[in-house]
């Protein structure tokens, strides 16, 4: 394409550079002058036919406008004009096939912003059968970005790629298989694939990496179509392009991690790759930050992880490689670390070899004791994975763990409650329990809360070391995100609470349901409970309310009541209420006291009786009636403290069989079931086949089935009786759950003791959990609890110790709050060290005492733990300073480099032809600038803190320096480069200063 | 009759309890590993539309700037128009409220996305929770070190007008998802190839055009 306005540019600049060197500022003037003319000629160039960029005005008009709506509203408007045009265009039939490629790219311009472009989906499919190279390119591209692999298009597309995929020009055949990737699915694989197996032997490296990445996309697809071709794969990792076997690995990593074992020949020729690559055997180019090929380490790696899980002889092949990886990979940059990263995961994962494992614990404890968020996040993962191998790692590192937990960085504390999560025992469940619970109810995101809420749940469940306790916090989770709990953990605790603990002991559990009841009347009068708690509240008062004999049935009948005129709209709360005053009702009846009906509880029942919901007008007439019972039949019907007894239903309904045979004898007709009735269009059967024909998706072809004779079966009711399911203990009054609930009983019912079996790995570790849920309180805890305190003096006492010698120099000059302030900090980390007592266990400490010179080591480690967060909480009191981050640079609030016009800036660079750029990105210059602010603001603190707090920043600041100098060497005339395009910009009309200077700025500056 | 209704709308809680032992936690545990693979079914099915569920490396790539406005997206998952609105709209939100300081990752419903800011432009890659997330923080590096080898310098700008050559680089990088290529020197010389073939076909073109124009006339 011309590139007419730019040619306009390269005129205009040795003009510029004659004007801007005069050294008489009047000519300059009038050269300034000049130059305004130009620019305006030259815009108006531009916009005449094309712009600096290849397009038409119109495109260009249409990006402008856009990017200076000032609004959405404003950018809806112009998008919607703008397809409004387009469809005109397009509807046009002789649109040149240029001006076509315009519109398409306008098209998907349109569709990336949101808005709806499929009427020109199919203008798009029409361009990939041209001929020109050019016009193809752009119809596959918008081809792919338009269309998803089960469009109706797709069918059109097809041929042209078949043909495409035969074409001699390898430009043409990359694309088509750029577009394989994305369009081909599980039906048109068949289609294209023998093409495809063919091109793994193009000449052309890049088409044979292209039919890799596209048969793994198959494979994604579906597994089978690809099944045969595996050796294929194995062949294509000695292809000699490092692209083509780099790219090998993709689909063999998917293989191999569905069927692990039939790759086990690969190992010996993966490692040995492995190290070639390790070694720097590959061509230069393909090292990445001084890095030898290291995405194909990463690759490598994680399919070895793969291999060598659980297999102690693979695993032996690989400790020495890996040893060597660990020992070569940097610290200093971001992808040494990635490597490391999953090196330690393979190690975690393969058969365990301390000298690996050692390797690995000491990269994750560099990666925790970074300043980085980023490496910090990437330490508590790898940590999490070492534990599973050795929990005792996790001591070592307990205080950053903490800190990280107490991180304002949100996703660094997520991943330390996975953490936290993963290393849970009983010793410590409470703790972490608590703060996930804290967590939880800081937070709104109500996806994460979900999550959380139900950890919270398994492990309280898991390892609560009380009734008491669990109740609690069932409580507390109920509480804060009731209406994210499943409705599953509510029946659970309604289960645990009826059930007790399958202990011999009765009064143990009966005092758990008198705490539970105590504990539901307090919560009851808080506003706004969650639904699901409601019911929990109302079930659990409704069986045990009155049971312990120290709450009157009135004041528990006038709370139900309460429940259920407060959440009027909530039919299952209200049929939770009326169900428990009903059991409340009878238990008193079948006691023998006398029941008045309180005047609310009377109007409740007349308001439930007139309901619109049938549930509650049943229960509502179930109640009355039941009032009107002798005792004797009330007990009966509700007997007391029998909600766990086992409750058989004739399904079959056999007591009536009688009945129905003194009928048919009588002369009734006999009962036919649905599914055998003829002349009724049968619901159910027809939904089963229309959905069995979807998934089939053909016609069929074999002959209907014979039409039944028409036998009268015997009498049963069996099938359409739906109260079948109701013994399955689910609430009736939700329809969808119910019905939802019943269905996967009756489909799990015939394998759950697979299921069982296949539980293993989750399955609760009964034997230690029994000892915890009976009476007796767990033994260690008020041993360690006081070595804990005592512990975490002995640090306080070392702490101010180190701290007093350290700065005794400036003592004289610090104001009392400072050291109030000191004191505060030595609490923090007394509190600090508690909760890593309390979270990594007592054994910990008490190994510390044990050996004292592990316990100096870790008092001076506290002492500079503290030290460092007095000094991010210094620099977090101070608002004004932005930490020194070159990449902010950009950001309009707080950019105080001057953006002066960029015409000015060309004035400077033009003028001397030194290489000085003045201020279009300087990246020392403003740290430099700010940090002595940072130093002036902190002479108070001792020097020392607040250079380690300013260092990370820094030391960023220079590699990024080193980084962008090694860029602006290799690309040479940087700043010139930018000057034109940014004259070309002029010409479109975009200003720099206008709504938005960064649009200009250099990415990688 | 009566009798029936009532002890079945009682029954709702009565519990089938066949072994007498503290079953329950381990029912518990049971329903909640149930539970948890439906959550992750139902995330992957809304995922692909016919519930299939590629495992990608990469869900979607995501150019957003400072001002939230979309520069680019490539999505490798299937994704109707509103649920990509909607993920961009989410996305935007989360990360460019993020302090510059913190992690270059964020768990988003369950998936993990890696974002780089360059200059005024956020880099996004949506990627399944057991990735490498510092792997991608380079792949994005690798990207954009392209691109600006290819437009000299790169800025935003030159992103807005030249998205359609964006694209292609990203094809020549990424494809289904994964890194297909990482040596920079070989997607420079692709692209150059492809752009100048593009050039000569259109010379040639117009030559033959011209040819026939000649010998028509």
């Amino acid at each position: 394409m011309n590139n007419f306005g730019l040619d306009i540019a390269r005129l205009g600049f040795p003009y510029h550079h004659s004007a801007l060197s005069d050294p008489c500022p009047r000519v300059c003037e009038a050269k300034v002058a000049k130059l305004e003319q130009l620019k305006t000629i030259g815009r108006e160039l531009a916009m005449g036919s094309q712009g600096g960029w290849g397009q038409t005005k119109e495109f260009l008009d249409l990006v402008k406008s856009i990017g200076e709506a000032r609004s959405k509203a404003e950018e809806d408007r112009i998008v919607l004009r703008e397809i409004d045009t387009l469809r005109r265009r397009l509807a046009d039939p002789d649109v040149p096939r240029r001006r076509m490629k315009e519109y398409l790219i306008r098209l998907v311009y349109v569709e990336m912003l949101g808005h709806d472009a499929s009427f020109g989906h199919i203008h798009a499919v029409k361009m990939t059968h041209d001929e020109s190279l050019a016009v193809k390119r752009t119809g596959y591209l918008a081809v792919t970005l338009f269309l998803s692999d089960d469009h109706d298009l797709i069918i059109l597309i097809v041929n042209t790629i078949q043909k495409d995929l035969r074409s001699d020009n390898y430009l043409v055949v990359s694309a088509a298989l750029v577009a394989v990737c994305k369009l081909i699915n599980e039906e048109t694989i068949p289609a294209v694939l023998p093409q495809v197996v063919e091109l793994l032997g193009h000449p052309k490296e890049a088409v044979r990496k292209k039919a890799v990445m596209a048969l793994h996309r198959f494979y994604q697809r579906s597994p089978a179509s690809v099944a045969h071709l595996v050796s294929n794969f194995k062949k294509k990792l000695c292809d000699p392009d490092p692209g083509v076997m780099g790219a090998t690995l993709c689909p063999l990593f998917d293989l191999i991690s569905a069927d692990t074992n039939s790759y086990k020949d690969l190992i010996v020729s993966l490692i040995s790759i492995l190290k070639q690559v390790a070694e720097r055997r590959l061509p230069k180019t393909y090292d990445y930050h001084q890095m030898p090929a290291p995405f194909i380490q990463i690759k490598l790696l994680k399919i070895l992880a793969l291999l060598g899980s659980g297999d102690k002889e693979a695993s032996g092949h690989m400790y020495t490689v890996l040893g060597d990886i660990f020992r070569k990979a940097e610290h200093s940059t971001n992808i040494g670390n990635a490597i490391l990263y999953e090196c330690i995961c393979c190690v975690s994962s393969i058969y365990p070899n301390p000298k690996s494992i050692e390797a690995a614990a000491a990269a994750t404890s560099k990666f925790l004791k970074s300043e980085s968020h980023n490496l910090k996040y990437m330490g508590i993962d790898a940590l999490s994975r070492l534990i599973k191998i050795n929990p005792d790692i996790a001591e070592e590192h307990q205080l950053a763990v903490i800190d990280c937990l107490e991180d304002p960085d949100d996703t660094l504390k997520r991943k330390t409650f996975e953490l936290l999560y993963k290393m849970t025992k009983s010793t410590n469940v409470e703790v972490i329990v608590d703060r996930m619970i804290d967590y939880m109810i800081s937070i709104n995101d109500s996806h994460y809360k979900t999550e959380i809420a139900s950890r919270c749940v398994e492990l309280a469940e898991q390892y609560a070391p009380s009734n008491q306790w669990f109740i609690q916090t069932m409580n507390k989770v109920f509480e804060h995100a009731g209406d994210l709990v499943n409705i599953r953990v509510a029946h659970n605790l309604m289960r645990l609470i009826a059930e007790g603990f399958g202990g011999e002991d009765e009064s143990a559990d009966s005092q758990l349901r008198s705490s539970a009841v105590d504990s539901y009347l307090r919560i009851l009068g808080e506003p706004k409970l969650p639904s699901v708690f409601l019911q929990v509240i109302c079930w659990v008062l409704g069986e045990y309310g009155t049971a312990d004999g120290r709450y009157s049935a009135s004041y528990i009948i006038g709370k139900l009541c309460d429940v259920a005129e407060a959440h009027l709209s909530d039919d299952t709360v209200k049929a939770y209420a009326i169900s428990s005053i009903m059991k409340i009702c009878s238990f008193e009846i079948a006691a023998g006291r006398k029941l008045e009906i309180l005047p609310e509880c009377q109007s409740l029942i007349d308001e439930l009786s007139a309901s619109h919901s049938t549930d509650l007008q049943q229960r509502a007439y179930e109640l009355q009636a039941l009032l009107g019972l002798n005792s004797g039949a009330v007990e009966a019907v509700m007997p007391s403290d029998a909600s766990c007894e086992d409750f058989e239903v004739d399904r079959s309904l056999s007591f009536l069989n009688s009945f129905v045979q003194q009928s048919i004898e009588k002369g009734a007709q006999p009962y036919i079931p649905e599914n055998e009735r003829s002349g009724i269009v049968d619901i159910g059967n027809f939904k089963g086949q229309y959905q069995q024909e979807a998934s089939t998706h053909s016609l069929r072809f074999e002959a209907y089935e014979l039409p039944k004779p028409s036998v009268i079966p015997p009498p049963t009711f069996e099938p359409s009786i739906p109260l079948s399911a109701t013994t399955d203990l689910v609430p009736v009054p939700e329809p969808t759950a119910y019905t939802k609930d019943a269905h996967r009983a009756s489909t799990k019912m015939p394998s759950s003791t697979d299921a069982l079996s296949a539980d293993v790995g989750v399955r609760l570790r009964l034997d230690g959990v029994q000892k915890k849920w009976g009476k007796p309180t767990y033994s260690s805890s008020p041993s360690a609890s006081s070595s804990t305190s005592s512990a975490s003096q002995n640090a306080t006492n070392g702490l101010t110790h180190t701290d007093g010698g350290g700065g005794s120099v400036s003592l004289q000059t610090r104001e009392t709050s400072h050291d109030s302030r000191r004191q505060q900090q030595a609490e923090v980390s007394a509190e600090k060290q508690r909760l890593a007592a309390s979270l990594f266990g007592a054994s910990s400490v008490a190994k510390a005492e044990k050996k004292p010179p592990t316990a100096a080591q870790k008092a001076p480690k506290a002492a500079a733990a503290t030290k460092e967060k007095a000094a991010t909480t210094t620099t977090t009191t101070v608002p004004s300073t932005p930490p020194p981050d070159l990449l902010d640079l950009g950001d309009p609030t707080s950019s105080d480099t001057p953006l002066d016009d960029p015409f000015k800036q060309l004035e400077g660079l033009l003028g001397s032809t030194a290489a000085a750029s003045p201020g279009i990105i300087n990246p020392p210059a403003a740290p430099a600038s700010k940090a002595p602010d940072l130093m002036a603001i902190f002479t108070e603190a001792p020097t020392g803190v607040s250079h380690s707090s300013i260092d990370p920043g820094l030391s960023e600041i220079y590699s990024i320096n080193k980084s962008s100098h090694i860029v602006a060497t290799k690309k040479g005339p940087n700043s010139q480069d930018a000057l034109q395009k940014d004259a070309t910009a002029r010409q479109v009309g975009v200003t720099p200063t206008g709504n938005n200077p960064n649009l200009f700025r250099d990415l990688l500056g | 009759m009566w009798k029936i209704s009532s002890s079945s709308s009682r029954s709702q809680f009565r519990i089938r309890r066949s072994p007498p032992t503290a079953t329950w936690s381990l029912r518990c545990v049971e329903d909640i590993v149930f539970e948890k693979n439906c959550e992750q079914e139902r995330r992957r099915k809304s995922v692909g539309r016919f519930g299939f569920y590629f495992p990608t490396m990469i869900n979607f790539v995501l150019l957003i700037s400072r001002q939230g406005k979309v520069r680019l997206t490539k999505w490798y998952s299937t994704y109707s128009q509103k649920e990509r609105t909607k993920v961009i709209r989410e996305l935007s939100g989360v990360i460019l409220s993020r302090g510059p300081k913190l992690c270059n990752f964020v768990e988003w419903r369950g998936y993990k996305v890696v974002y780089r800011r360059y200059a005024s432009l956020y880099f996004c890659m949506c990627i399944d929770p057991d990735d490498n997330e510092l792997e991608i923080l380079e792949i994005i590096h690798h990207f954009v070190e392209i691109l600006d080898r290819y437009f000299g310098s790169v800025c935003e700008l030159d992103l807005i007008f030249n998205f359609h050559k964006a694209y292609y680089i990203l094809d020549e990088i990424l494809l289904a998802g994964e890194l297909q290529e990482s040596s920079k020197k070989t997607v420079a010389r692709l692209i150059a190839a492809q752009d100048s073939l593009v050039e000569t076909a259109k010379e040639q073109a117009s030559s033959i055009s011209n040819i026939i124009a000649q010998a028509t006339k």
